[in-house]
């Protein structure tokens, strides 16, 4: 009967078919079955230890307190010559370690043998002839999603019995329980994309990583990721759309007054203060559920766009540059729930402030200065991704006008061509595209702060630090394209490090020289890091210092124009050039 | 779009860096044929196919197959399912059995049930692998699975095979079987391209050529054609007496071009342009001179002679 339903699935899906017949073996059911077994077993065995044991010395039992004792001061009270335990309490604690044990190993384990098994057989070079095949990349990537990790669902679903069984006894909500797995399968979905983009982009770099420290790579990154949202507490700043990544954070809902004083042992994550657009989404439990949800799919969604991309052509860029318009304002319309989440009147301040955390002298802090960053970084990330290698710019410098003929257009002036080419065709240089995306992310956020809050900004260095924050990240997707347009070995390695030395070497040079944000602002805004002077520096020095940015980002734009410019020159010109200098 | 072409290409141009490895490629294939690219390493062979099979996208230039636009970035499901396609380098699921392996390609291309399993049947007797269907892939030998690769690449019934280099590296034996396959696969009427350094091969199997150097494809026609217009006739003559005698005769006929005696024999080898008649009327003249003659054979220059008499020595 089994063979039977293999082999229908294997109808539905040819790729799931193949994996688990590769891995379906009874000598691996047995190992996942066992370790599930003998984990269930460890953990009863573990939480018994810790009930107390009635001692009789001399005849009296001895007084014991224990932590799931229900007297006052968790003395342990005797009924029927046993203690009186608080079980709902002892049965929420297993719950609680079976949730964390299971949610582990499925991300972990289940990243990890994705990400090794798709390295591997983009290494070996088998995955191609997946390509070749008339199925959808969805297909594929779901048969692996789906087929890869079958020994780790094995081991969750054997498993989620006692789970189930240790958060029913402790009275938990069974939306909670329910609304759990809801979330841990997004989360799997999520973190499974991210395992299968890992490893298709990576083995095709670096063929010299081995699969094995490449999944490894995958996992570890899942586990801090996982790690740094599960224990991060709500702040009301953008930072909190790092918890929204955690599984772990229905837990919190799980408190119930039968486990007495102790019950709110995640009450110091404050997610009933978590906001999203003034929406109290963090303080019930379906609030809590849809936007963890819509944030998985969210970014789910955006991944298999690359996934489709990368997987039928892993030589082609992996985002499309009219994608990456609509990924950053996707992006920033999430961010901004993030930042619109306090009133203008400073109620909610007050409110916020007795969390010792979140004041109004934070507020740049938090709604500057963080939002900034997670831009800068995604903004980064997108000019590695947007900007086309060394070939490809040769290829578009060179053949543009014939490339044209695919997409067909009314007659335009070669300005207009050249600016539709940069704005929407993925082979050309990626800076304007880079420079649009900046404004998109930038734009929103600078008008929020410019008339939300007002009180906590100075309305000119938002303006300034916007205008710079521009310039910047212009000038960094230029040197980039520059850089991989040269003819160097793994010139994308070498033009991503540049580019990383170009963000922090000017400002640690500053420091190391004495030369500090207060003293000489002037210097800083002409630098790499041009905030650290304005909030002391004259509107004088920051018109020159976004004078001097500009006249960079100039140069750089102009030498990358002259580079393609020879690029694209024919061979045949090239070599009547040489003989008519002989 | 000519609907009788199985593949067309206009203006098919690959560059890396400064190097361009196909150079504005118009080829021409008809549906039914089998066609040979021959050519010296590097001449763009390997390219090209890559960009046919949709595994390498053009820098420029337009691909149509069986009259449709074939795009590397499109999912072009029928195109995709007509079309079957062995690399020079073929890597295989070791740990899979040959027959898991077959079904799992089998799926990919949408095959069910019954239909599956006779297909499955067919190609493994046509490969000659139906006793190892059980076996380990890890466990065959070279050419068992190169076979096995070809088995993969027909497997969905292909109306077009691409097949690089197919017999490189095979001993004579695999070879002789390979090409058994192909001629059974060309019998049943699909379109078939087949790059190779064995020319020999070629010439029994193919109907077309396209020759490659630097690129280009400086040369595609069908074989006879090739044949007819850069194949001289020659004659292989044996006496059993004096080949001095037989070489003074063969200089009268103005039909014979050029002779050259056979190095340790007492033969012959004669450029003859004439036709089968004339080398009839040869040969009853040799005899009414009196020359013993003890073979009188009309051959053709081979495929390999031709394409190195037409001076292509790009260095390999």
């Amino acid at each position: 009967m089994l063979v039977n339903i293999i082999d229908k699935l294997g109808d539905w899906n040819p790729q799931f078919w193949r994996e688990v017949k590769g891995s379906l073996k009874s000598r691996n059911i047995a190992i996942a079955a066992g370790a599930a077994l003998i984990l269930q077993f460890l953990v009863g065995q573990t939480f018994l230890s810790y009930l107390p044991v009635v001692k009789i010395f001399n005849g009296a039992v001895t007084p014991t307190s224990n932590f799931y004792c229900t007297g006052s001061g968790k003395m342990c009270l005797l009924e029927n010559s046993s203690f009186v335990i608080n079980w709902p309490w002892w049965w929420y604690h297993i719950f609680i370690c079976l949730t964390i044990l299971v949610t582990v190993v499925l991300l972990i384990g289940g990243s990890y043998a994705i990400a090794k098994n798709l390295a591997k057989e983009e290494r070996r070079g088998t995955l191609n002839f997946i390509r070749y095949s008339p199925q959808s990349t969805t297909t594929i990537l779901v048969g692996k999603v789906l087929g890869v990790p079958i020994l780790v669902y094995i081991f969750a679903l054997l498993t989620a019995p006692l789970q189930l069984w240790a958060g029913f006894a402790a009275q938990i909500s069974p939306i909670v329980i329910g609304g759990f797995w809801v979330v841990l399968a997004a989360s799997c979905a999520f973190f499974y994309s991210i395992a299968l983009s890992f490893g298709l982009s990576l083995s095709t770099q670096k063929a010299n990583i081995n699969s094995d420290w490449q999944a490894g790579y995958a996992s570890v990154l899942v586990l801090l990721f996982l790690g740094l949202s599960a224990i991060k507490p709500i702040h009301n700043n953008i930072a909190d759309w790092l918890n929204l990544f955690s599984p772990l954070i229905l837990l919190f809902h799980t408190s119930n007054p039968v486990y007495g004083a102790d019950s709110g042992i995640f009450s110091y994550w404050n997610l009933q203060n978590l906001r999203w657009f003034y929406i109290p989404v963090g303080a019930s439990i379906w609030g809590t559920i849809t936007l963890v949800l819509l944030n998985y799919f969210v970014w789910t969604f955006w991944i298999w766009q690359v996934l489709s991309r990368r997987f039928a052509n892993p030589q082609g860029l992996i985002i499309s540059k009219q994608q990456s318009y609509k990924f950053m304002a996707g992006f920033t319309g999430i961010s901004l729930g993030f930042i619109l989440q306090l009133s203008n009147n400073g109620s909610d301040l007050k409110l916020l402030d007795s969390g010792g955390y979140l004041g109004a002298e934070n507020a740049i802090l938090n709604y500057g200065i963080m939002p900034a960053l997670l831009n800068f970084v995604v903004l980064l990330i997108l000019t590695i991704c947007l900007s086309p290698p060394r070939q490809v710019l040769r290829d578009w410098a060179r053949y543009r006008v014939s490339m044209r003929k695919n997409f067909p257009v009314r007659k335009q002036s070669p300005i207009k061509q050249i600016a539709q080419d940069l704005v929407l065709v993925d082979k050309s240089p990626a800076p304007l595209a880079i420079a649009i995306n900046t404004a998109i992310a930038t734009i929103p956020v600078t008008a929020v702060l410019l008339f939300y809050n007002f009180q906590y900004f100075d309305r000119i260095k938002v303006i300034f630090s916007a205008l710079f924050f521009m310039s910047i990240v212009a000038i960094y997707a230029s040197l980039y394209q520059f850089l991989t347009s040269m003819k160097l070995p793994q010139n994308s390695n070498f033009a991503a490090m540049a580019m990383i030395s170009a963000i922090f070497l000017p400002p640690f040079s500053l420091l190391l020289l004495g030369l500090n944000m207060i003293k000489s602002p002037g210097i800083w805004l002409m630098s790499t890091w041009p905030w650290g002077g304005i909030n002391t520096g004259k509107v004088s020095m920051m018109v020159m210092g976004l004078l001097t940015e500009w006249l960079v980002l100039i140069l750089i734009n102009w030498q990358l124009r002259n580079r393609l410019q020879k690029a694209g020159e024919s061979d045949s010109k090239h070599l009547l050039a040489t003989n008519s200098d002989h | 779009m000519p609907a009788e072409l199985a593949i067309c290409t206009k203006g098919l141009t690959k560059q890396f860096d400064r190097h361009i490895a196909v150079n504005d490629v118009d080829l021409e294939v008809n549906i039914g044929e089998v066609y040979g690219l021959i050519g010296p390493n590097g001449a763009g062979k390997t390219t090209l196919l890559r960009m046919l099979a949709a595994a390498e996208e053009p820098t420029i230039g337009e691909i149509y197959i069986n009259g449709e636009r074939w795009r590397c970035d499109r999912s072009n499901r029928t195109l995709k399912r007509n079309l079957g396609y062995l690399p020079d380098d073929y890597p295989l699921y070791e740990d899979l059995t040959v027959w898991d392996y077959l079904d799992y390609f089998a799926r990919l291309y949408g095959l069910r049930g019954k239909e599956r399993h006779r297909r499955l049947y067919e190609v493994l007797e046509l490969v000659q692998l139906i006793n190892k269907s059980n076996s380990l892939i890890a466990t065959l030998s070279r050419g068992m699975k190169q076979r096995l690769g070809l088995a993969r690449a027909i497997i969905h019934e292909p109306i077009l095979l691409l097949l690089d280099e197919p017999v490189s590296g095979l001993d004579p034996i695999a070879r002789m079987q390979f090409r058994d396959i192909i001629t059974a696969l060309r019998e049943a009427g699909m379109t078939i391209v087949i790059s190779s350094h064995i020319l020999s091969d070629l010439a029994e199997l193919c109907t077309s050529v396209g020759i490659m150097e630097l690129g280009y494809l400086v040369e595609s026609a069908s074989l006879q054609e090739l044949y007819r217009r850069l194949s001289r006739q020659q004659i292989v003559l044996t006496t059993l007496g004096d080949v001095k005698f037989m070489a003074m005769e063969l200089k009268k006929s103005p039909l014979v071009e050029n002779w050259e005696t056979i190095p340790g024999t007492n033969s012959v080898r004669a450029f003859f342009s004439g036709t089968e008649t004339d080398s009839a009327e040869l040969l009853r003249s040799l005899v009414m001179a009196g020359i013993p003659i003890a073979e009188f054979h009309c051959t053709r220059e081979s495929l390999e002679s031709i394409f190195l008499n037409l001076g292509h020595q790009q260095a390999s």
